[in-house]
């Protein structure tokens, strides 16, 4: 560093660290870059630290960054999206409902009720104990009172079957699942708002929860995404009914929220060999935006080869849909997963 | 309200990271309409704006915490402060700058909490677990197959980059931050700064003491 550089009074060889820093990273004015060139050339020192400077810099660059494993096949987008939507949701419902207007709904006051139960046991069993109480010295009353009657006369009435007509009236649900005191199943209680709200109480299987539960999930756009998914919850263990069937089809092609496609992609498994699902399977990959939905589908899919032997390779769609995806998807593991499944077409069927 | 996901939502990049993050910092001229449509509470305006830089926001929560699911947490938590805070924006700077000022903050905390409790430090990353023999997933068995038919070259950029993660580990959450924004999100200084609040002397002499502590780190390697 004994040289004394031209360009001493931009740049001097005790700063040459700093400038050697900014330099790699393309931070200096076009000014001083060629001073610092200019003495780097007469500086052999100098010169040495900036190459070294360099050279850091591009190991820098070079580094495999941790986003490039840790998400590689955009997983973790897709789920951050899909996540995002639903919070969203919460949000845009929890400010759609003015406060005035919780007042008078009869899903705000169950929920301040079932809060105030859960969270103060000892105040809700008194609670009971009161309300019985009550209602057993009225009762009383009534008996002593009432005059006396020719014996009374019972009306029984089933319950009324759910129409067409009040599904349809139907804006938004609530659905939890519930244990009976005295009962070891639990029962789903599905509430439907509307004029005159219903409230359905039954197994999966009962087919009045089955058909609302159908209902939201194939008119998705009236409900909530939580709805949506709780639906699909309560329904995915009932894909063998057709309608049921049908309705997840419907949701895991046009449902708005990824987590409520892929969802139904999932409850369709085990019934790849049903015509409609393996249609649902190759709209939801040729289609599909979402790359988890569309490694649901490519999934599903080689499933449905794998264990349909020789039909599927007979049907055109799924081979232009698979070179489709093979040249032209986003997302690598979709590419490979298309690939592989050509290539054992092409051999004569998979494995 | 409809969500839309674009074709390209896979997460995949067309361009560099760094390319990326700098053009959207002085393009998207719509930004603008899509910004004050947001603001009047249309919602696939604001899923729009939000799939317009999330991958590089995903990309910066990943690189520093390391871990998916914080990572997941500060894209969640991100966003959800933008969106309440949306009309607050006044447009007298970028959205970018902004939108990052909210990230950088959240991942700061989630860093700042993180090294409260030791704990709960990030685990090892896939290059830093990685060994010389270990499998690894597919596509890192894909991407090492190049390198392997040079054993020498492939043990030093190993070792290089273990000690890179190692270095990075020792910095401080702001020189992080810093170290991110400039080498792999491609900003310049005077937008870092823009970005954290403070002056573009501040960020350099933070790009300073890292690029100290890596070439420590990295002695005798270049």
């Amino acid at each position: 560093m004994s040289e004394q550089p031209q360009n001493e009074a931009i740049v001097r060889c005790e700063e040459i660290e700093q400038f050697a820093v900014l330099y790699a990273c393309d931070e200096l004015d076009p000014a001083v870059r060629a001073a610092l060139e200019a003495h780097t050339a007469k500086c052999s020192v100098c010169a040495a630290l900036l190459s070294r400077e360099t050279r850091l810099h591009q190991q820098i660059a070079s580094f495999d960054q941790p986003a490039d494993s840790l998400d590689r096949s955009g997983l973790v987008l897709a789920q951050c999206r899909s996540q995002l939507a639903e919070a969203l949701d919460d949000e845009h419902s929890h400010a759609s409902q003015p406060g005035w207007r919780a007042v008078f709904s009869p899903v705000a006051w169950w929920t301040v009720l079932r809060d105030t139960l859960v969270y103060h046991p000892a105040m809700s069993m008194a609670a009971l104990v009161v309300a019985g109480f009550l209602a057993g010295v009225a009762g009383q009353r009534l008996r002593i009172t009432s005059p006396a009657s020719p014996r009374p006369v019972m009306t029984v009435s089933a319950a009324p079957k759910l129409t067409e007509q009040q599904l349809q009236s139907a804006g938004s649900a609530n659905i939890a699942w519930v244990t009976p005191s005295g009962s070891r199943t639990p029962t789903v209680q599905v509430q439907l708002m509307s004029q005159a709200p219903m409230n359905i109480v039954g197994a999966p299987e009962d087919a009045d929860v089955q058909r609302a539960l159908t209902y939201v999930l194939a008119n998705g756009q009236r409900f909530d995404s939580s709805v949506r998914m709780d639906s699909l919850e309560v329904l995915r263990t009932r894909c063998a009914d057709l309608e049921v069937r049908r309705a997840v089809c419907t949701a895991a092609l046009s449902d708005r929220n990824p987590g409520v496609r892929m969802k139904a992609l999932e409850a369709l498994q085990g019934f790849e060999q049903d015509s409609t699902v393996r249609q649902t399977l190759i709209g939801a990959l040729h289609n599909d935006g979402n790359s988890g939905v569309r490694v649901e589908a490519i999934n599903l899919l080689i499933n449905a080869l794998r264990s349909g032997g020789s039909s599927g390779v007979a049907d055109p769609n799924i081979l232009a849909v698979l070179g489709d995806r093979l040249r032209n998807d986003p997302n690598n593991y979709v590419r490979l997963q298309s690939a592989a499944a050509l290539r054992q077409l092409d051999a004569g069927g998979l494995p | 309200m409809t969500i839309t996901w674009s074709e390209d939502g896979a997460g995949n990049r067309a361009e560099g990271p760094a390319a990326g993050a700098t053009g959207r910092a002085l393009a998207a001229p719509d930004d603008r309409a899509l910004i004050e449509r947001a603001q009047a509470g249309d919602r696939e305006a604001f899923e729009a704006l939000v799939h317009r830089y999330d991958r590089d926001v995903l990309r910066i929560a990943l690189n520093i915490l390391h871990r998916p699911e914080d990572a997941r947490d500060v894209y969640q938590e991100a966003f959800l402060k933008i969106y309440k805070n949306l009309h607050r924006f006044r447009f007298e700077c970028s959205f970018y700058t902004w939108m990052y000022r909210v990230v950088t903050n959240v991942c700061l905390d989630h860093l700042r909490r993180r090294s409260s409790r030791p704990e709960d430090q990030a685990p090892e990353t896939g290059l830093q677990a990685r060994g010389d023999n270990s499998a690894g997933d597919f596509f890192d068995r894909q991407q090492e197959q190049g390198a392997a038919s040079d054993p020498e070259r492939r043990l030093l950029g190993l070792e290089i980059g273990r000690r890179i993660s190692t270095a990075l580990g020792q910095l401080t959450p702001r020189e992080r931050m810093v170290f991110e924004m400039k080498h792999y999100q491609g900003l310049k200084l005077r937008a870092i700064g823009e970005v954290l609040g403070t002056t573009e002397e501040t960020v350099k002499n933070s790009l300073f003491r890292a690029t100290r502590k890596l070439r420590v780190q990295l002695e005798g390697l270049l």
